[in-house]
């Protein structure tokens, strides 16, 4: 009988999310689930952001944004080796965005930064908040996604990030979901050194990490599981099927994220 | 291991360097594979794929490795003469794919019936990749759940195989199908997905499906190693169930 594939360690999963979006899977914390879900796959390290504290709002109020924060801050203080925080903010709302930066960044804990679909990342009213997140120097986690169907409004494509990558070269952006990006999306932000792209979206596509090898470098891309939308060794299974070399894999299952998040470096 | 879901072949949706059966073949052994169910890729995109079942046929003769899996169209005006070649041959197992080909599952009643009085398993294929990614011009919708549901209790005693069913799909066809009906794992992903399905419908009714070249076969095999199943329960999924139903 088959025994088990050997787990690499130590990796960091630069994309989960928390919050009362998500069902617990294991007890009644979706934190804890997460975490020790996380270890025995060999995650030691999340990054994590909430988009809701009630379900995920792609518009969240001055004070949504708050009790979203909220969720991250509390499971961080429990878990701070395992959990890092990002921050969600919108762009929809500069002032009570930026409060919550210096709450949370400047005076409190959390890594980076979280924007998701209230506006695309090219519109030039995120302007205000990125110049502060260029002051501070902490990466943005930005969604985006080349969709057939399905997309809304203020949904990012890659071409979005690209636009904002050049316009503020300064700040790191880490691009989200590879698997929706697609090899258009990897052309698209290619010539920006300053994005990264994480392996999270969609399912565990054959040949997708080793393209974005290819097309980026390997110092370019982040494991990231979007965890609990999927499933942590799933989303893993996309590095570790990967034909790709160890010095490769241990890059993208770690390195970068330590080497891009300054919070991380002790883990 | 036995894989009951992949593909050879040349696709508008896989590179060519991962679709050969010697680059899958490897790609399965790696992750614990012994022997897999394959179709034909280009069978997925022509309404009309005999020619590329007998294409996929004649090449998997000498193989150890691969057992064919011809996919049918229920709406030939043939079908069942065609599943009568099939069973001469031996083969145990046929795939319908009605999103790739345009027609309803529902559309499969009497294919149905036919391969349950000839002891022939029926795969049904919920969709091939992620909706969100389908290139604009390519048409691949995904198989209302509804509509499995109704061909699997049409004929509640034969063995029927949903694959490429996501996490939820797979709860729902579990808890409402007939105890004939299996889902395999493929598309199936949500946190400690193996142990809430087993969990919640036992562990006679699933499958491992790798879905390769579309997916990695890492991913399946991830999930299985994720379970910790006991080894009796590990059985049953990765080999009984599917020896039960003719891979």
């Amino acid at each position: 009988m088959m025994g088990s594939l050997p787990v690499p360690t130590a990796s960091i999963d630069a994309h989960a999310h928390l919050g009362s979006g998500f069902q617990p899977w294991r007890g009644r914390d979706l934190a804890e689930d997460l975490v020790r879900t996380s270890a025995e796959r060999g995650i030691t390290g999340t990054l994590v952001s909430t988009l809701g504290a009630e379900g995920l709002l792609e518009h969240p109020r001055p004070e949504e944004l708050r009790a979203a924060n909220e969720i991250t801050r509390r499971a961080v203080e429990r878990w701070p080796e395992n959990l890092f925080g990002l921050v969600y903010l919108s762009p929809e709302h500069i002032r009570a965005s930026i409060e919550e930066l210096q709450r949370h960044v400047v005076d409190g804990p959390f890594v980076g930064v979280k924007l998701w679909i209230a506006l695309r990342s090219s519109d030039r009213r995120l302007d205000l908040l990125i110049e502060r997140i260029a002051e501070l120097g902490v990466p943005v986690l930005q969604h985006a996604w080349y969709k057939s169907v399905g997309g809304t409004p203020g949904e990012s494509t890659p071409l979005d990030v690209a636009v904002l990558a050049r316009r503020y070269p300064e700040v790191l952006l880490q691009m989200a979901h590879l698997g929706g990006a697609g090899a258009r999306g990897l052309r698209d932000i290619a010539p920006h050194a300053n994005v990264v792209v994480d392996t999270s979206g969609s399912d565990p596509v054959l040949g997708e990490v080793e393209y974005a090898v290819q097309q980026l470098g390997a110092d370019r891309i982040l494991f990231g599981s979007d965890a609990p939308i999927r499933d942590p060794a799933t989303a893993l299974s996309k590095v570790t099927g990967a034909a790709i070399t160890d010095e490769e894999r241990d890059l993208i299952l770690g390195g970068n994220a330590r080497r891009l998040y300054r919070g991380l470096r002790r883990t | 291991m036995i894989d009951v879901s992949c593909f050879v072949g040349d696709g508008p949706l896989v590179r060519p360097e991962h679709s050969s059966a010697a680059a899958i073949e490897a790609r399965l052994r790696q992750a614990g594979v012994t022997s897999a169910g394959v179709s034909a890729m280009p069978a997925l995109f022509t309404a009309a794929p005999r020619q590329a079942n007998d294409v996929l046929i004649s090449s998997m003769v000498a193989s150890d490795f691969f057992v064919a899996v011809p996919v049918l169209n229920p709406t030939d005006v043939d079908v069942v003469d065609q599943l009568e070649e099939h069973v001469k041959a031996r083969r145990r197992v046929i795939r319908i794919v009605p999103g790739c080909h345009g027609y309803p599952a529902t559309a499969a009643y009497e294919l149905h019936r036919a391969c349950v009085a000839r002891g022939v398993t029926l795969v049904v294929q919920l969709r091939i990749v992620d909706a969100r990614s389908v290139p604009l011009g390519l048409h691949l919708p995904d198989v209302p759940v509804a509509d499995v549901l109704s061909l699997a209790s049409s004929t509640r005693s034969a063995p029927l195989v949903v694959a490429g069913a996501r996490a939820q799909e797979a709860h729902q066809l579990l808890a409402n199908g007939p105890r004939s009906l299996h889902v395999d794992l493929s598309l199936a992903e949500e946190p400690d997905v193996v142990r809430r399905l087993i969990a919640a419908h036992g562990s006679g009714r699933l499958l491992v499906g790798s879905h390769a070249p579309f997916l990695t076969p890492a991913a399946v095999r991830a999930k299985i190693d994720a379970a910790g199943l006991p080894l009796s329960v590990l059985r049953d999924v990765t080999v009984d169930n599917a020896r039960r139903l003719g891979w």
